[in-house]
């Protein structure tokens, strides 16, 4: 924990040389780390013309996780990557997305260089894949640390090592020499979350980082995952499409569907009073070990393809209690409580999910 | 890696046994009997049992191969029938002719090969990439006899720029003696630079779709370390290509020693069958399949400084 030590204390050192900079400071509170606005993102390409974002808005204060939940295909991926603008080729973005006051989408190539590691950095769901399999993990950690910082071999080797070593996978200095395909599964995914660390990003974002490891596993690193968040204070998206593994670490939930946000809130507010069909049928098909008997009830049908969307809520061919309405429009997105926001026409009678479908 | 290595020389021993035998059996395979190109046709029977048991015709076979085997080994591989000069005089000279020539086509079949192929890949799908690979269609497929004709055509006798055969003379300088190497090892690389390029292209953009390479864009890598991670990737499989080029490029030389009269073991083998020069063909053919062993082992090893999953899978 050497490493996490030193992060802090550079940070808040950092931190206080700013302020000092900008004294007096405003009493204000800061504005939020992360400020996505209207983001829509469009692929466009010979073969396809697809929008696959359709406008989403959210913001993310310093030190907090904002936890992105829904079913395969529901748009995650492609909205934690509009952050690092890694997108497919044809890929169009509109919108706003501003971190730390950089507006990312209005960026030059090295810019954006500059910006991918230090400010914002990445860890992906498949380990295996993500590493380069004819590089050691040591060399793949130390040339992301030369890429943004005037060091040697020798000293980014050893900021690899201190990484290796804060992510607790044990024997780092041996491991430094260790091809991807050498670790397990596990090992291979700690050493991913080092590497998305070692340019101490203010924003982390996580792609079902636990999605391709064992059960057992899955709850180490997570828990890793979370007590370094809180250690270096990062701002962190997690993606998953585990309610369960959102509960254990998110402060915010948004819940998207189709390319859309359908109920965002903190993640008690989601728990408790869901308000959308679609976050109680996510909740209902969670298998709680610690509440005897519960319900396993996956909500039948699949996501529209989003090249054909339905032309009311996207929801309403699966929504058990969806209104003759539900099929005209899109509902609009509704703050229905303060920080609970909800994408249903049922949503403003001010019912709890529950009520309605008794 | 030692381990490795030391692994796929066992590999080759039996490889290289079965290819002596091959290079042996080659004096029983030709009709007659081995011993009557050598015996005159006006000797004695005696004459002719004393010659047999000189060069130990009358003893078993596999003891013959063993002897023939430990002179060969030790550098002797007898006398040229129709020279009368020790074979390997002949032969290694041949050898390092069709060498350089072989080595030579390889490198700028490679050079060529590489660089279309890697820019057809990053230029994937657009006009350059489909111009790129119509041009490496057409180096594949030229045939080789008719792409020396119409350079010999050209360069030679309408320019009058380039030499159009032979490896001019002992006293020629640099310069010059280049000049003969020049058509030559443009015919010989057309096919092959063709290939190479037809297969880098094919094995940089399986690369290059690879999930690795945007997480090497998610580090902000430059743009030229990232292509340092997709080479090494590339390397291995294009190696294997450019190495299998090269070998047959050592064999598949005979066509244009013969276009071009140059003096390599394609030319002496070919006047070797010729004259029924048994000696001259078994160290020829011996001396060849060598270096095409030689050539492979290497792209194996390689290969396996590349490509280090290749170390673990062939171990195991
Ligand atoms: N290059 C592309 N061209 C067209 N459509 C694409 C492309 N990439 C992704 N999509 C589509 O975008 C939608 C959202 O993809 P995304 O990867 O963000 O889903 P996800 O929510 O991350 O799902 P998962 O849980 O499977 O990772 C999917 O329907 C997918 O088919
Ligand atoms: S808007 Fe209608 S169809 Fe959509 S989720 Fe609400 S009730 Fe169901
Ligand atoms: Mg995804």
């Amino acid at each position: 924990m050497t490493l996490a030590a030193t992060l802090a204390a550079q940070e808040s050192a950092q931190e206080s040389a700013q302020e000092s900079e900008q004294a007096p400071a405003p009493a204000v509170a800061p504005p939020p780390l992360v400020q996505v606005e209207n983001l829509r993102v469009r692929i466009k390409t010979p073969d396809v013309d697809v929008t696959l974002l359709h406008g989403l808005n959210f913001s993310l204060n310093q030190g907090e996780v904002l936890c992105l939940v829904g079913e395969s295909g529901s748009g995650k991926s492609i909205t934690v990557r509009s952050l690092l603008r890694l997108l497919p080729p044809g890929a169009i973005v509109e919108g706003s997305i501003i971190v730390d006051g950089i507006d990312i989408l209005a960026l030059k190539p090295a810019q954006l260089r500059a910006v991918r590691g230090p400010l914002i950095a990445i860890a992906f769901q498949e380990p295996a894949t993500s590493f380069d399999p004819a590089f050691t993990i040591g060399y793949q950690i130390a040339e992301t640390v030369r890429a943004h910082e005037q060091v040697s071999w020798a000293d980014a080797t050893r900021r690899a090592q201190d990484l290796l070593e804060l992510v607790q996978v044990p024997s780092a200095k041996r491991r430094l020499d260790a091809y991807p395909h050498e670790l397990s599964g596990g090992l291979r995914q700690r050493a991913m979350i080092a590497l998305a660390l070692s340019c101490r990003p203010k924003l982390l974002i996580a792609d079902e980082p636990t999605t391709a490891l064992d059960a057992t596993v899955q709850i180490q690193v997570l828990l890793l995952l979370r007590e370094l968040q809180r250690e270096l204070g990062m701002a962190t998206v997690f993606v998953t499409h585990d309610v369960g593994v959102a509960c254990e670490i998110a402060d915010q939930v948004a819940v998207m569907y189709s390319g859309r946000f359908v109920e965002m809130g903190p993640i008690e507010r989601i728990i408790d009073a869901p308000r959308h069909p679609y976050t109680a049928g996510l909740l209902g098909s969670v298998v709680t070990p610690d509440v005897p008997g519960a319900r396993l009830e996956p909500i039948p049908g699949a996501p529209p393809d989003p090249t054909a969307l339905p032309p009311g809520c996207s929801f309403e061919p699966r929504c058990r209690v969806a209104r003759p309405a539900c099929a005209q429009a899109m509902p609009a997105f509704t703050q229905i409580a303060p920080l609970h926001q909800v994408r249903c026409v049922l949503a403003a009678s001010g019912a709890a999910m529950g009520d309605i479908e008794k | 890696m030692a381990g490795f290595i030391a692994y796929r020389l066992l590999y080759v021993l039996p490889i290289s046994i079965g290819v002596s035998l091959i290079c042996f059996a080659l004096t029983y395979m030709a009709p007659g009997d081995p011993a009557s190109s050598i015996i005159p046709d006006d000797a004695s029977p005696e004459v002719a049992a004393q010659i047999r048991a000189a060069y130990g015709f009358d003893r078993p076979l596999p003891i013959q191969y063993l002897l023939w085997l430990w002179r060969v080994l030790s550098g002797d591989f007898g006398v040229s029938l129709s020279t009368g000069r020790p074979v390997t005089d002949e032969v290694i000279p041949a050898m390092m002719n069709t060498l350089s020539l072989a080595g030579g086509g390889a490198l700028l079949a490679a050079f060529v090969g590489i660089t279309l192929g890697t820019l057809a890949a990053y230029r994937n799908g657009r006009l350059s990439d489909r111009a790129i690979s119509a041009v490496g269609i057409a180096g594949m497929s030229v045939p080789q006899y008719w792409l020396a004709m119409v350079m010999v055509a050209i360069f030679a006798v309408e320019l009058g720029v380039l030499p159009a055969s032979g490896m001019g003379q002992p006293g020629d300088d640099f310069g010059r003696t280049l000049s003969f190497y020049v058509l030559p090892i443009l015919t010989l690389a057309t096919v092959p630079a063709g290939i190479i390029a037809r297969s880098v292209r094919s094995t940089v953009s399986e690369t290059l779709q690879q999930e690795f390479v945007q997480a090497l864009e998610a580090k902000g890598l430059p743009a030229w370390r990232i292509f340092l991670h997709v080479a090494k990737n590339a390397a291995g499989p294009a190696l294997a290509v450019i190495g299998l080029q090269f070998a047959n490029l050592l064999g598949g030389s005979i066509l244009v020693e013969t276009v071009f009269s140059w003096p390599g073991t394609g030319f002496l083998l070919n006047a070797a069958i010729f004259m029924r020069d048994l000696p001259v063909m078994q160290a020829t053919v011996l001396l060849l399949a060598m270096f095409f062993i030689v050539a492979n082992l290497l792209v194996d090893i390689l290969q396996m400084l590349f490509d280090p999953r290749v170390k673990s899978a062939r171990r195991g």
